[in-house]
């Protein structure tokens, strides 16, 4: 019976990683320059693990019938959470199901020892395929917050040191970022323009005037894990109200305040989509 | 089986008890709470993160754990020892591979009773095998089955998670950036083995480091026949896979958790500490037990709150020593030779880690 389980594991990661690929979801995750293993290890899996399922149902049709019976006698109840699911948040009645199955001594036979671990992977898996993708918070963003104001250079970024003379009205908040990085006169960046994404984030441990927030964006150098915090002080325009984790387009001109920080005095901003890539790379 | 619902089954009960806080919940509004107070959208943000690294993680770690998967059943079906075959059959086409396995060999032969040779040979075995630690054992029963001294399967069995291609492949991937931890790993794993190999080769019976059991266990597993290479493939890999998946969600659970519910000021207290950071990483390694193959990412989600070398102490000790290899190893050695070893390899990580502190 566990031939059989983690077959379905390896078809279930495997159409996860398809469906992640094929609705361009990945980037929330993972490092652009992993799509491709990602995707060709996904296909891999799906095949592998669609040979596998169908070998071993051929193979151990006696022990199919016996998780068919359990399935019968609980085809009651699963019945109940389908039709409650309608009214409940269906996370906790997906926890709920796992309740109703995991401890069963029956189940315990088929899925050997260690059940929990196996239903643990399994729950993780159908998390993933059931909720919607979504990038890292600002909640994230506080926990990881160490200096707000540096970035490794990357390609992108070392292209836009280099050309800083041309254009930089496209400038992005990492490459704003990395050229003050290289060149940390304030005076420097005085009425430049700037339109730039991110979503707005109040960190506790930098000291902010009141109509301020911080436009931030996640660097990540190979997934979400790694990911840190970058971020640039912006004034909130007057009458209109900035929510935490927002995402925002701002349009502007950095200034400099009385202490010599550099900080976008925004002319207005609009709330937009999540990128389907948050993070910079 | 039978009497599943006729008997009072506590399962029943907590599956009430969770449904009923969930219908109390709706019907108090406790949506509300996630909705409109702001801590309670901050828990919900926080959750909502934990699921996307454990996600993260996971999807990262993937192609890797197949790769591993598919090299370890290519093994196990002695897909190698078909093409050594296959080789020695066309010699004349494939003079080249020849004539290095024949010269290879010959060198083999005279140096074999040499203390460092033997024991750096076999520590170098793990480039040819990118399995993880738990695929390393039965290597290891085996190597001691044809002749190979308890210090030599030691040697292997701490070098070969760590010198292996795959190994060294994602943690180039994850610490792109910082390649010096890639070459202090690798490093580190091939001295650290090879020194506690020799020092254990000094002590003269060896067979005493052997559990009993060992021998037995040995006798009851004989070399399986199969028919079907395809089929034993499709066997092997199904089984590994959902091992090596187990450990993988377990360990993303782990890391995930400790990275958003403990406070920050805790986090950055601990690892900014020069001692105290490289003592929770290889404590936090020897709990998590994650497969080599894969534990870059992880180490990679501490590089920014805790110290380099705490994070170098995690990824040299994690491959070595952690307990699922403890359990695994109880049915080969004696408690005994396991305490030592680990106590050598703790030492020496944190040396490593140390000296990785006070140098960058």
């Amino acid at each position: 019976m566990i031939e059989i389980f983690s077959s379905i594991i390896l078809m279930a990661m495997g159409t996860y990683g398809v469906i992640l690929y094929s609705t361009n979801k990945l980037g929330l995750y993972i490092h652009p320059r992993f799509f491709e293993e990602s995707f060709i290890a996904s296909i891999f899996a799906l095949v592998i693990g669609t040979i596998c399922f169908i070998y071993f149902l051929i193979k151990q049709k006696n022990e199919f019938k016996a998780l068919k019976t359990i399935l019968n006698k609980k085809i009651a109840l699963i019945i109940l959470l389908i039709f409650l699911s309608f009214y409940i948040n269906t996370l906790f009645l997906i926890i709920a199901g796992f309740i109703v199955f995991a401890p069963d001594k029956s189940f315990n036979k088929l899925l050997s020892n260690n059940v929990y671990t196996n239903l643990l992977a399994a729950l993780i898996v159908i998390l993933g395929l059931s909720l919607p993708a979504k990038g890292l918070s600002s909640v994230t963003a506080s926990q990881r917050s160490v200096d707000l104001n540096s970035i490794n250079l990357t390609q992108n970024t070392i292209s836009a040191v280099e050309n800083f003379n041309k254009s930089t009205t496209n400038y992005s908040l990492g490459d704003w970022i990395a050229m003050i990085g290289f060149n940390p006169d304030p005076q420097f960046y005085k009425d430049k323009e700037v339109k730039m994404t991110g979503f707005i984030y109040r960190p506790d441990n930098v000291s902010l005037k009141e109509n301020q927030v911080l436009v931030a964006r996640f660097v990540i150098t190979c997934c979400a894990v790694d990911a840190r915090p970058i971020g640039l002080v912006m004034t909130v325009p007057e009458g209109s109200e900035a929510k935490n984790d927002q995402w925002i387009e701002v349009n502007g001109k950095f200034d400099i305040d009385e202490k010599n920080n550099i900080f976008i005095n925004t002319t207005s901003f609009q709330e937009v989509e999540q990128p389907s890539n948050p993070y910079i790379f | 089986m039978k009497n599943i619902f006729n008997k009072t089954n506590t399962n029943k009960l907590i599956l009430i008890g969770i449904l009923a806080v969930i219908f109390f919940y709706q019907i108090k509004g406790g949506y509300s709470y996630f909705q409109y107070s702001p801590e309670g959208q901050v828990a919900a943000l926080r959750m909502q993160d934990f699921l996307t690294l454990v996600l993260s993680i996971v999807v990262e770690a993937f192609p890797f754990v197949i790769l591993g998967v598919f090299i370890s059943a290519l093994i196990g079906i002695n897909f190698f020892g078909g093409l050594k075959t296959f080789i020695y059959k066309n010699k004349t086409l494939l003079l080249p591979f020849y004539y290095i396995y024949e010269i290879s060999s010959k060198a083999d032969s005279k140096l074999r009773h040499n203390r460092i040779y033997s024991h750096v040979k076999v520590s170098l075995l793990g480039v040819f095998l990118p399995v993880c630690e738990c695929g390393n054992i039965p290597v290891a029963r085996r190597l001691l089955l044809n002749g190979f001294s308890v210090s030599q399967s030691i040697t292997f069995l701490i070098a070969a998670p760590i010198l292996n291609p795959v190994t060294f492949l994602t943690t180039l991937e994850a610490f792109n950036y910082d390649k010096s931890v890639v070459a202090i790993r690798m490093i580190a794993g091939f001295l650290i083995a090879n020194l506690i190999g020799i020092l254990l080769s000094y002590k003269k019976p060896q067979n005493e480091f052997l559990n009993l059991d060992f021998y037995q266990e040995v006798c009851d597993a004989k070399e399986k026949h199969f028919k079907n290479p395809f089929v034993e493939f499709i066997n092997i890999f199904q089984r590994e896979f959902i091992d090596i998946f187990k450990v993988l969600i377990i360990g993303a659970v782990l890391a995930a958790a400790s990275q958003t519910f403990i406070p920050r000021d805790i986090i950055v207290s601990i690892g900014q500490n020069p001692i105290l950071s490289i003592l929770a990483m290889i404590l936090l390694a020897l709990i998590i037990s994650i497969c080599s193959n894969v534990d870059a990412f992880f180490a990679l989600s501490y590089a920014n709150t805790f110290t380099i070398g705490s994070v170098l102490g995690f990824l040299i000790f994690g491959p070595m020593i952690d307990i699922k290899i403890l359990t695994m190893l109880r049915t080969t050695y004696k408690p005994k030779l396991l305490v030592l070893v680990t106590i050598l390899v703790f030492l020496l990580t944190f040396l490593t880690a140390l000296i990785v502190n006070f140098v960058k």
